[in-house]
């Protein structure tokens, strides 16, 4: 009985829910949005109302989020990989199309003075106009140029006073505002001043029958290339648009030398970079397990508790305090030793000093995998390896750490997966710097993840998601390959176990 | 005492055998452990050095009484200006303590809720396609979230563009990106733990009358809520850690996490604003120090079944 209330209630909220957001995407012309929100709400509706599914009902809610926030992300970079989507292309043909044609507006020679009041109604601005002719009064606003009776402003709408409309944000509100009138044909009403407008004209217009821009003065129809108008000079004109670029993305990481230098040397820094994190923070650890779980070595309890301090602080912390601590100018350890160490602005420095870093924030989880590991190494083994009279020497190198390595190598693995993509673990302590001549993005530390995540998002160079995208995929074959590669070969090596 | 050993290795019983002391010397055991000490907490030392100085700059590590003082600390909660008489607060610290709070309790929270139902589901649930959608989700796990951050960050604008309390610059959308991002992986964890919990005891209750509804909530359930805690606790853990993905979202001042917060405080400014930011990783830091110290065993048990830390 609850259960049937309680199903009621929810089904009750998911469909209201659903109905607001499916209003607003109604509103919005997102006829796609629509279609996915029905489907999402009838499969709710379906599994939880239906006695058949019994499955489905533990698992839809799983099922909906991997959905949206897993696999439609891998399919969106996937694409994005293979277009031009950056900010210089970003927006659809006809918005581009229109923004370049309002970007060529100039004033019609001879254009008669508007007589204009400015208004506001809390949100928008529009203008109440007087045509300078006929002198009937109108209410313009960046869609509609409607005639009204009255010369007064219309109810909900008030006059700018002319302080208010010197005020710096009202002048950017009413400086872009364009009026479209009917004459001259294609025109626009600017604001001239407080009292006076002008009627502009583009040079460019779009002609819808032909899709094409077309500019009037000469009669010259621009051409396109890869999703971009192109005037004679062969630039490309910004907006542009987003068109399919192919594999050009990928191609331009093994061909482009501007693109592949920078790529190439992140790439290696990258693989360096996780597999001597890996193995300097395997060997620290392994070492101190083994020297500290010993029966003879008191208060090992303490010492444990005290060794994972570095890895109990959250890793986010301990980068910032590092990267202040490695300070050049005003860092602790240049001023406790009374060295001149560039430890942040030289490459080399730079890199050494992130894989140190690296080694103190990880070595205490290795520390604790293998503690565990060795103690659950039957102690028979090597008492039976001790009777018949292996040195201790030979217990380690011969027992202990084959039956090791078979236990801890899948979390080496894990582990160097997780170095490969570690954003913050470089980021948060040199920012990728410091800069390398070959490129403005890719620093010396850069790693391939935070290599994309300046191509992406880092503003100062046009934010080129394809590409980034590109390297995204890039990189998971990578992992991808290196990790199946290993597990085969550590399944082959408990095979042989 | 050499001889002993060996010879109690010989004979002893399996009993005394385990309490043996192993042989060898042990004096520079204690000296590496020293040595690794002395590395692993001395940023530590020096940070709480740092933080109970006002005076403190980076450089500064003579620690004597008279320049004890807790300046910094209370820089964090707000400053009190003489000259105007009203107290301001430079840095919203508090503000990006509560959001990390709230943020990783209520995406932990939500991870473990969502991602139970699905483990039940693999483990005790005979449905077609099951096996297939196993190994899907292990394949996922290749593709890691943080390779699709452009894409998350492109489609949460567009959803944002309609339904704004979702887009960038809110919680309820990096929660739900928090919460897609590692479902995959907790599943499977659960599922493998749920898969331990012997069969038996749910055919007795199906014998018994009991409904899959009952059976979850009576048996599954209440055996199961250590490991849930487990769980909870190291996906808490590692979005208190998350960076990338609140830096792309949160650009807000009063919106961040402590992470992007702290970052935004030191980012350029390390000369001026080391003493306060030493304060606040303390004051963000002891708690989680404290935790991993109390909850050690649990924490290692989760990590030897293969999550790891962010």
């Amino acid at each position: 009985m609850i259960g049937i209330v309680f199903r009621i209630c929810f089904l009750g909220l998911v469909d209201s829910l659903a109905f607001w957001a499916g209003s607003h995407l109604l509103v919005s012309r997102n006829w796609l949005g629509l279609v996915w929100l029905i489907a999402a709400t009838a499969t709710i509706n379906f599994v939880y109302i239906s006695k058949r599914s019994r499955a489905s009902k533990w698992l839809l809610p799983g099922t909906l989020l991997l959905l949206i926030f897993q696999i439609y992300p891998i399919l969106f970079t996937a694409s994005a990989a293979f277009s031009n989507y950056s900010t210089a292309h970003f927006v659809s043909r006809d918005e581009a199309a229109s923004n370049i044609v309002l970007q060529n507006i100039q004033q019609v020679e001879g254009s008669p003075q508007y007589s204009i009041v400015p208004l506001h109604n809390g949100n928008n601005v529009a203008l109440l106009v007087t045509e300078p002719k006929t002198k009937k009064v109108y209410l313009g606003s960046e869609t509609e140029f409607t005639e009204i009776d009255s010369p007064s402003a219309p109810t909900g709408w008030k006059p700018y006073t002319e302080e208010q409309f010197y005020a710096d944000a009202v002048q950017t509100k009413l400086g872009s505002l364009l009026v479209p009138i009917p004459e001259p044909k294609g025109a626009y009403l600017k604001v001239n001043d407080f009292s006076t407008a002008f009627a502009f004209v583009s040079d460019v217009i779009y002609d819808t029958n032909s899709e094409k821009l077309i500019r009037v003065s000469d009669q010259y129809v621009f051409p396109e290339r890869e999703g971009a108008f192109i005037d004679e000079d062969g630039t490309a004109l910004d907006p542009g648009w987003r068109v399919s670029v192919g594999f050009k993305n990928f191609k331009s990481v093994i061909t482009d030398p501007l693109v592949r230098g920078p790529f190439l040397r992140v790439l290696i820094w990258t693989f360096v970079y996780a597999a001597l994190t890996v193995l300097t923070t395997f060997a620290l650890g392994l070492t101190l397990a083994l020297i500290l779980n010993h029966t003879r070595v008191k208060g090992r309890k303490y010492l444990r508790s005290v060794l994972i301090i570095p890895y109990a602080v959250p890793g986010f912390l301990s980068l910032m305090i590092w990267a202040g601590l490695l300070n050049d100018d005003f860092g602790t350890i240049n001023a406790l030793f009374h060295s001149h160490i560039p430890w942040l602005t030289d490459p080399v420095w730079a890199k050494v000093s992130t894989l140190l870093v690296n080694l103190w924030l990880g070595f205490p989880y290795m520390f604790l995998i293998c503690t565990g590991a060795i103690q659950s190494i039957p102690a028979e083994l090597s008492e039976a390896a001790e009777v018949d009279g292996a040195k201790p020497r030979q217990i380690l190198m011969k027992i202990k750490l084959p039956l090791l390595l078979v236990t801890v190598s899948p979390l080496l693995i894990g582990s160097f997966a997780y170095s490969f993509n570690n954003f913050g673990g470089i980021y948060l302590l040199t920012g990728g710097g410091p800069p390398v001549a070959d490129s403005q993005i890719a620093g010396a530390t850069d790693i391939l993840i935070s290599y994309t995540y300046k191509l992406a998002m880092e503003a100062g160079h046009g934010n080129d998601y394809g590409l980034s995208c590109a390297i995204s995929i890039l990189i998971f074959f990578m992992v991808a390959g290196v990790a199946t590669l290993s597990f085969t070969r550590t399944r082959a090596l408990e095979n042989l176990g | 005492m050499t001889t002993e050993t060996i010879s109690t290795s010989k004979a002893g019983s399996p009993r005394k055998r385990k309490n043996k002391l192993q042989r060898g010397t042990v004096w520079w055991r204690y000296i590496v452990a020293a040595i690794t000490i002395l590395f692993a907490i001395s940023p530590v030392v020096y940070i709480i050095i740092a933080a109970c100085n006002p005076e403190g700059t980076l450089t500064t590590f003579n620690f004597t009484i008279h320049s004890f003082g807790l300046d910094n600390f209370r820089f964090l909660f707000g400053r009190h200006d003489l000259s105007s008489d009203v107290t301001y607060q430079a840095y919203p610290y508090m503000l990006w303590y509560r959001n990390s709070l709230m943020v990783s309790l209520l995406a932990a929270t939500l991870q473990v809720i969502v991602a139970t139902a699905a483990a039940y589901a693999f483990s005790r649930l005979h449905f077609k396609g099951r096996r297939l959608s196993l190994g899907a989700l292990l394949l996922l796990q290749l593709f890691p979230s943080v390779l699709a951050f452009v894409s998350l960050f492109l489609i949460m604008q567009k959803i944002g563009a309609v339904f704004p309390f979702v887009g960038p610059g809110t919680w309820a959308g990096l929660i739900l990106i928090y919460l897609g991002g590692s479902l995959g992986i907790n599943t499977y964890l659960l599922k493998g733990f749920f898969d331990t919990i012997p069969r038996e005891l749910d055919e007795a209750a199906t014998v018994d009358g009991a409904s899959a509804n009952q059976i979850f909530m009576k048996i599954i359930l209440p055996l199961a809520a250590p490991m849930l805690a487990v769980v909870m606790l190291l996906a808490f853990i590692g979005l208190m850690n998350e960076f990338l993905f609140a830096s792309i979202f949160l650009t807000r001042s009063d919106q961040m996490t402590l992470a992007v917060g702290l970052r935004s405080l030191i980012n350029g400014r390390y000369a001026q604003n080391w003493g306060i930011f030493s304060a606040g990783a303390i004051l963000a830091g002891l708690p989680m120090v404290i935790m991993f110290q109390l909850l050690q065993r649990f924490i290692v048990e989760g990590l030897a079944a293969g999550s790891v830390k962010g």
